[in-house]
């Protein structure tokens, strides 16, 4: 490939080019959360290198019109490195694998262009100097990349790219390498340089360029979601509290309205035979007591929803059992209390309606104090199959996904801002949530 | 494995024999044994209470002494046993908490929910007997009951394990006792501790504070799955 240029300066080694993209490879696999053993991520990473380094070998004996062929091999050994070290889905890894191949080109690239600069070219590549350049160069590069993509890739779980940023970052990649190694494969196109340093610097100019864009591109995909996550935590939010205070009219409207009725009982029973009525009368005011009964946690908002999810739960054949010291929630937001305890059970609802058992409708639901701290454990039977996405995470079973699964998500965000935490555990048909918040309740964030 | 020891306090004779019916039930099909003891009035088990159940069965509204109230009386002398609450009002279950009743049945009761109330409390029951390990002082070898160790301290080459009773030096690694502990409440917060969960009753920003008042530090890299351990600890465990 190195026909076309003028002063025919030979071209990266190919075991230069093979450690290159392994340790890109690995960086990728450092920055994401790993869901395989750190065994397996060890065994694929000394295999990887292995078939890297021979692959480059195996490409080299090839003619020069199968270069294309050498560097899709290449790419897709990469792509599986990635995905077998990491255990990312098939996506993920194609989305990682086309950044970490622009990062090879480019600190192959770069470490080429000055070792070709400082080592004079008669001179031999496996001396200590040029071995030390070249673990200085590469060390520095991949470990800045390790820090920076280290923040852009953060987080408990890594999601899956949408189609759309594949291929954006596809064609991205593609259009770096065209570009990158044009002056390769001609030097009669107004973008190919001519003299050797020179076309060496195009190309790591040009890889440089790209890498920055798929940089830039995945701070913006992280940005958008952050903004549409907030957005669907707020709304939820806003949607539990309106949901509570139209609730609380309700039910104070009730009260009233039982109220009334007992008087008016009272007042019917003086006039009639007492002896005949009382009995039914009795019954009467049984079942307003029923209607007027409320659940008295010790918080007013938490009686509230208990309460609006006991009607929901009777209306559905759920059997819906609380116990809660609602005292403890005295340092909590009142919109706080309405979704933590307003999405828990909406879920928990959600899918104890589609058992079809009614005798296995059964939410569980127990707010109480274990040492200093406050603990929420929402639990339902079910019998739908969980979803999880690749790396274990649940997901909504739900079909609107942008919509749903952020019930449990603004209430993971609360228990967090209050110094908290919440986990899920399904097992054996029981879907437990649990919140641990440290006493006293106080926002911290 | 021993028989569970099991009260039914109910004064209702149609809701009791409904009860010792799934007692019966359960034991068939689950293969547990049981042994069961009834009483029709809080205030005949509150009475003289001797700590020897493993479950009781409860109703709440009963003419003398309400099912809470007994259970109150009972906690006083037993701190472990398991308390479930039968009632027809779910307002008077409410308050459970104050004695350490997280669940209860509504009657009329169902058989299935009684078998996973049942299954559940079993669990507890056993998660209560007291769980041990042997070590090896060098000089001796001792029996240590795990709900007693409040933590492991490694230092330099040796381990140093934290019971209510006091200090007992072992050479071993902690990632050795790690692993033999698996499964267990144990939890590494920090390249020298393994706490035991179960001690743990706050944590204030970087520490944790276990039941003896100490405080001890939970490194920043393991801060949140060591919340979410405990998170995870404190909710299935009553």
């Amino acid at each position: 490939m190195t026909v076309e240029i003028t002063n025919a300066l030979p071209d990266i080694p190919r075991i230069y080019t093979a450690i290159s993209e392994w340790l890109a490879c690995m960086v990728y696999v450092a920055v994401v959360p790993r869901t395989v053993s750190l065994r397996r991520t060890l065994c694929m990473g000394a295999l990887g290198l292995a078939v890297l380094i021979g692959l480059q070998y195996f490409a080299g004996t090839l003619p020069i019109t199968f270069w294309i062929l050498g560097m899709c091999l290449a790419f897709a050994a990469m792509w599986a490195i990635v995905r077998l070290a990491s255990g990312i889905g098939k996506r993920t890894a194609l989305f990682l694998t086309a950044r970490a191949f622009v990062l090879a080109e480019m600190v192959a690239s770069l470490h080429w262009q000055i070792d070709s600069f400082i080592r004079p070219s008669s001179a031999p590549l496996w001396r200590l100097q040029p071995v030390l350049a070249l673990i200085g160069i590469y060390g520095i590069c991949f470990a800045g990349a390790w820090l920076a993509e280290r923040h852009s890739f953060r987080g408990d779980e890594t999601i899956t790219p949408t189609m759309r940023d594949a291929v954006t970052t596809s064609i991205i990649t593609i259009i770096t390498f065209a570009m990158s190694n044009l002056s390769f494969v001609s030097t009669n196109t107004p973008f190919s340089g001519t003299v050797g340093q020179e076309v060496f610097y195009i190309r790591t100019l040009v890889d440089l360029c790209g890498f920055l864009i798929l940089y830039a591109q995945q701070e913006q995909i992280r940005q958008t979601r952050a903004t549409l996550e907030l957005a669907s935590i707020n709304a939820s939010l806003q949607s539990q509290h309106a949901e509570y205070l139209q609730s609380k009219e309700n039910i104070e409207a009730m009260g009233r309205l039982a109220h009334d009725l007992k008087h008016q009982i009272v007042a019917l029973r003086a006039e009639l035979d007492p002896q005949q009525a009382s009995a039914q009368f009795e019954r009467l005011e049984a079942s307003v007591n029923e209607y007027s009964a409320q659940q008295h946690s010790g918080n007013p908002v938490l009686d509230v929803i208990l309460t609006t999810k006991t009607r929901t739960c009777a209306d559905r054949g759920i059997t819906f059992t609380a116990v809660a010291d609602g005292k403890l929630l005295a340092g909590m937001d009142s919109m706080d209390i309405a979704t933590l305890f307003g999405n828990a059970l909406d879920n928990a609802i959600e899918a104890a309606s589609r058992v079809a058992d009614l005798e296995r409708r059964i939410i569980k639901l127990a707010l109480f104090q274990q040492g200093q701290f406050v603990v929420v454990r929402v639990e339902n039977y079910f019998e739908a199959p969980l979803k999880h996405d690749a790396i274990g995470n649940l997901t909504t079973t739900k079909r609107d996904k942008t919509a749903h699964g952020f019930g449990v998500k603004s209430i993971r965000h609360i228990a967090r801002s209050y110094g908290g935490e919440l986990t899920i555990t399904p097992q054996n048909h029981w879907f437990e949530l649990h919140v641990l918040i440290p006493l006293p309740l106080a926002r911290i964030s | 494995m021993r028989a569970i020891r099991i009260g039914v306090v109910e004064d209702d004779p149609t809701h009791c024999q409904r009860l010792l019916d799934y007692l019966n039930r359960y034991q068939e099909e689950s293969g547990e044994r049981f042994t069961v003891s009834v009483f029709d009035d809080g205030a005949k088990i509150a009475e003289n209470y001797v700590p020897m159940y493993d479950i009781l069965l409860m109703d709440i509204q009963m003419k003398q002494m309400d099912g809470i109230d007994a259970a109150r009386e009972i906690r006083k002398r037993d701190d472990s046993v398991v308390i479930v609450f039968i009632t027809s009002a779910p307002q008077y279950a409410i308050n459970g908490y104050e004695v350490g009743a997280l669940s209860f049945l509504l009657k009329p009761v169902p058989w299935f929910g009684f078998q996973q109330e049942m299954a559940r409390s079993i669990a507890q029951v056993r998660r209560n007997t007291d769980e041990s390990m042997l070590v090896d002082t060098g000089t001796s070898s001792l029996r240590l009951v795990l709900a007693d160790i409040v933590y492991f301290e490694s230092i330099r080459h040796t381990i140093v394990i934290h019971t209510l009773s006091g200090k007992l030096s072992i050479s071993s690694s902690l990632k050795k006792l790690e692993e033999q502990l698996e499964g267990r409440s144990f939890f590494r917060s920090n390249s020298c501790y393994l706490v035991n969960l179960d001690h743990v009753t706050g944590v204030q920003e970087s520490d944790c504070v276990m039941s003896t008042g100490e405080t001890l530090r939970i490194s920043r890299p393991r801060k949140k799955e060591f919340l979410a351990a405990l998170t995870n600890h404190v909710g299935t465990g009553r």
